[in-house]
C-alpha cells in the first residue's frame, strides 16, 4: 500500500511539480477523484436527436453510451455487460432498438434494462431489475451539453458551472439565432504522448500563439493582409480565471472597439446570407445582445476537466493513460443560419484545427516535447508565477489577468489540488 | 457507386496500356516529388482551378456541411505548402522522413477527362518512431505537355475515423 500523496507539496500557487505529469500513481488518484467524482462533459443533445440515436464516449476512461431512449430521454450508460463485462455497444454512433451483448446473448433496453436472458431457466431466482446497465449518480444537461456525475454529486451541474462559465455557454450558443448549436459536422480526433492536462493548460493559454502558432500567423497574414494582434504582451485582449478551474481568453474589450466592431458587422453584411443572417440574430435578441454576440463569435473557454469550447468547436479532452491523451474536436453547425455561414465555420476550423491544418499539430508537438522533457528530474517544478502580481478581481468574482497571463493555467491547477485534497477515493 | 461502374462499363482496358503506364508513371513521379519534398514542383502538377479532399469519418461526406481532414482549393493549397517550406511548422520540425508505395493504379479515359485511382502504403519515420498509413486515391486529370495535370485528387485513409497521430507531411 503507497502512502497517500501530500498533493499541497506538488502544486503551489506559481509552480507545479513536474510528477503531477508523469506518475502513474497521480493519474489513478486523479480518475478516482476527479474522473468518478466531478461533473464530467459526455456529449451533445444534438449527437443523439432521435429515439435510439446513441455515441458512445468516456467518462475518465471508463466507456459510456450516451444515447436516446424510447420515451425520448437522455441516457448515459456504462458500456459493460453486467453478466461477465463484454461491451454492448461497438460502434463509435448509431441507431439501436436494443443493446445485447453478443457474448451470451443478454439484451437490454436503450434506458438500460435488462429485458432478456437466453435459457433463463438456467438461473435460480435471478432479479433482471437488480441487473440493468449501471448509470453514473447523476446526469445533467445545459444547452444541450450532457454532463454526467459518477458518484452522488456534492453540487448541481448549473452551480458546478457557475455563473461565469454559463454566461460564456450562453455566448456560444447564442450565435445561433434559435440558440442551438448542432454537433452534427463530424469530429476530427488525435492522440498524443502527454498528460491531458497539458491539452487543458494550452487550451486557453494566451502566452503561446506567437510562438507556437507563428507559421500560421504567417499564413493568415499572407491570405488576408490580417496580422494578428491580439496575443502579444500589451494586447487588451484578457485571461479570466471563472471559478471551479474553468477560464476564458476575454476578447470582449478587444472586439469592443469601436472600429473593430463596425468592421466585423460591415464584414459580415457584405454578403446576402450575412445580412440575413444579421437580421434574424437582431429578431432573435434584439441589436445589442445580437451585435454584441456576432463580435464576440463564439468563446475561448476551458471547463473543468475535459471540456473546452473554442469559437466554433467543442473540444472533448480522453485520458487515456498518465502519458496518453485522445483529444475530439468537433466544429458545431448553428441550427437556422444560412448554410454559407456553416460551411465558413467549418473551413475555418480546419485552416487550423484537422490534421493536415496548420495550427494543432503544432500545439500537440509540444505536448510531446513537454513530455520528453519532464524525463529531466534535477529541477522539477513547472513555472506558473506570469502575470499573478497583476491579476485583478472582478465584480463576478472572477479573476482578470493579461492575455499572457498564466491565470488560467493558475485557474485549473487551484481547483484541481481543491478536488484532489477534498475527494477521498472510494 | 460511380467509380465502380466506370470502372466495369470501360472497355478494351488492354488497348490502353501504353495510356495506363503513362498515367502511372505520372503517379509514381507524384510520389516521388512528395516523398524528397520537392514542394514546388509537387504544386506545378495541379491546375489552376483544382480541389484537395481528404473526408474525415466516413469517405463520402458533403464537404461543406462536414469536417473534411484537408479541403482545399488551390490558393489554400500553395499556402499549406508555403507553410511547409517556411520551417516554422514545428509539427514537421524536424520533417517526418517518408517513402510511399503506389500500387493497384487503374485509369481511364472519359471523355476530356481521365480519371485514376491507386492504393498507397506510406511509411513514416519521425524522432524514433515508424509509422504506417494507408490509403485510397483517386485522381481527375487532364493531359497536358505530354504529361498531365490534376484536377481533383480525393485522398482515403484507411484510418479516417481514428484519432490521428502527427499527420503534417504531404498525403
Amino acid at each position: 500500500m503507497r502512502q497517500p500523496m501530500n498533493y499541497s507539496d506538488l502544486v503551489r500557487p506559481d509552480a507545479v511539480h513536474g510528477s503531477v505529469y508523469t506518475d502513474p500513481c497521480i493519474f489513478q488518484d486523479e480518475l478516482q477523484r476527479i474522473y468518478a467524482q466531478e461533473w464530467i462533459y459526455v456529449g451533445h443533445t444534438s449527437e443523439i436527436p432521435k429515439k435510439g440515436d446513441y455515441k458512445r464516449s468516456t467518462i475518465g476512461t471508463q466507456p459510456v453510451i450516451l444515447c436516446r431512449d424510447t420515451d425520448g430521454d437522455v441516457q448515459v450508460l456504462f458500456n459493460r455487460c453486467r453478466h461477465r463485462a463484454a461491451t454492448v455497444c461497438q460502434e463509435p454512433c448509431g441507431n439501436a432498438q436494443k443493446f445485447r451483448c453478443e457474448y451470451h446473448g443478454w439484451t437490454y433496453e436503450l434506458n438500460g434494462n435488462l429485458t432478456g436472458i437466453p435459457y433463463e431457466d438456467g438461473y435460480e431466482n435471478i432479479d433482471k431489475s437488480q441487473l440493468s446497465l449501471t448509470k453514473p449518480s447523476a446526469i445533467d444537461t445545459y444547452r444541450g451539453f450532457v454532463f454526467a456525475c459518477m458518484r452522488k454529486p456534492k453540487i448541481n451541474l448549473l452551480d458546478s458551472l457557475g455563473g461565469p462559465t454559463r454566461e460564456q455557454i450562453d455566448y456560444f450558443c447564442d450565435l445561433s439565432p434559435e440558440g442551438e448549436v448542432l454537433v452534427q459536422a463530424g469530429t476530427v480526433k488525435l492522440v498524443y504522448q502527454g498528460s491531458w492536462k497539458l491539452q487543458m493548460e494550452n487550451s486557453i493559454d494566451g502566452y503561446h500563439p506567437n510562438f507556437t502558432h507563428q507559421s500560421f500567423f504567417k499564413t493568415i497574414k499572407r491570405m488576408t493582409g490580417v496580422r494578428m494582434d491580439n496575443f502579444n504582451g500589451s494586447s487588451i485582449v484578457c485571461v479570466r480565471d471563472l471559478g471551479q478551474g474553468n477560464s476564458v481568453i476575454d476578447s470582449a474589450d478587444f472586439n469592443a472597439v469601436p472600429e473593430r466592431k463596425a468592421h466585423k458587422l460591415k464584414a459580415l453584411k457584405r454578403t446576402l446570407w450575412g445580412q440575413k443572417y444579421y437580421d434574424d440574430m437582431v429578431d432573435a435578441y434584439g441589436v445589442e445582445r445580437a451585435e454584441d454576440v456576432i463580435v464576440v463569435g463564439g468563446t475561448h473557454m476551458n471547463v473543468f476537466p475535459n471540456l473546452v469550447t473554442l469559437g466554433q468547436q467543442i473540444r472533448t479532452i480522453r485520458p487515456i493513460a498518465v502519458d496518453r491523451t485522445e483529444v475530439d474536436l468537433a466544429p458545431t453547425l448553428l441550427k437556422g443560419v444560412p448554410d454559407e455561414l456553416n460551411t465558413m465555420r467549418i473551413r475555418q476550423f480546419e485552416q487550423f484545427y484537422s490534421p493536415q491544418g496548420g495550427g494543432i499539430h503544432d500545439d500537440v508537438e509540444m505536448f510531446n516535447r513537454v513530455q520528453e522533457g519532464l524525463a529531466c528530474t534535477m529541477e522539477p517544478w513547472l513555472l506558473f508565477q506570469r502575470g499573478l502580481h497583476r491579476e485583478v478581481t472582478l465584480p463576478d468574482g472572477s479573476i482578470k489577468g493579461q492575455v499572457t497571463d498564466e491565470t488560467p493555467q493558475r485557474a485549473m491547477w487551484k481547483h484541481w489540488l481543491e478536488v484532489m485534497e477534498k475527494n477521498v477515493d472510494y | 457507386m460511380s467509380t465502380t461502374k466506370s470502372r466495369e462499363t470501360h472497355q478494351a482496358d488492354a488497348d490502353q496500356k501504353g495510356f495506363r503506364e503513362s498515367v502511372e508513371f505520372f503517379l509514381f513521379k507524384e510520389a516521388r516529388l512528395m516523398d524528397s519534398n520537392s514542394y514546388q514542383a509537387w504544386l506545378d502538377l495541379w491546375d489552376e482551378k483544382c480541389t484537395y479532399w481528404i473526408p474525415c469519418n466516413d469517405e463520402d461526406t458533403d464537404p461543406n456541411m462536414h469536417v473534411s481532414i484537408l479541403y482545399c482549393d488551390r490558393r489554400m493549397l500553395e499556402n499549406h505548402v508555403i507553410r511547409l517550406i517556411e520551417g516554422n511548422a514545428f509539427a514537421q520540425s524536424p520533417k517526418s522522413r517518408t517513402l510511399r508505395t503506389v500500387t493497384n493504379i487503374e485509369a481511364y479515359q472519359e471523355g476530356d477527362n481521365i480519371k485514376a485511382y491507386s492504393n498507397f502504403m506510406l511509411a513514416e519515420v519521425r524522432g524514433n518512431q515508424q509509422n504506417i498509413h494507408a490509403g485510397r486515391s483517386e485522381y481527375e486529370l487532364r493531359e497536358a505537355d505530354s504529361s498531365f495535370i490534376i484536377q481533383k485528387k480525393k485522398v482515403i485513409l484507411l484510418k479516417l475515423d481514428k484519432p490521428q497521430d502527427n499527420v503534417t507531411f504531404l498525403l
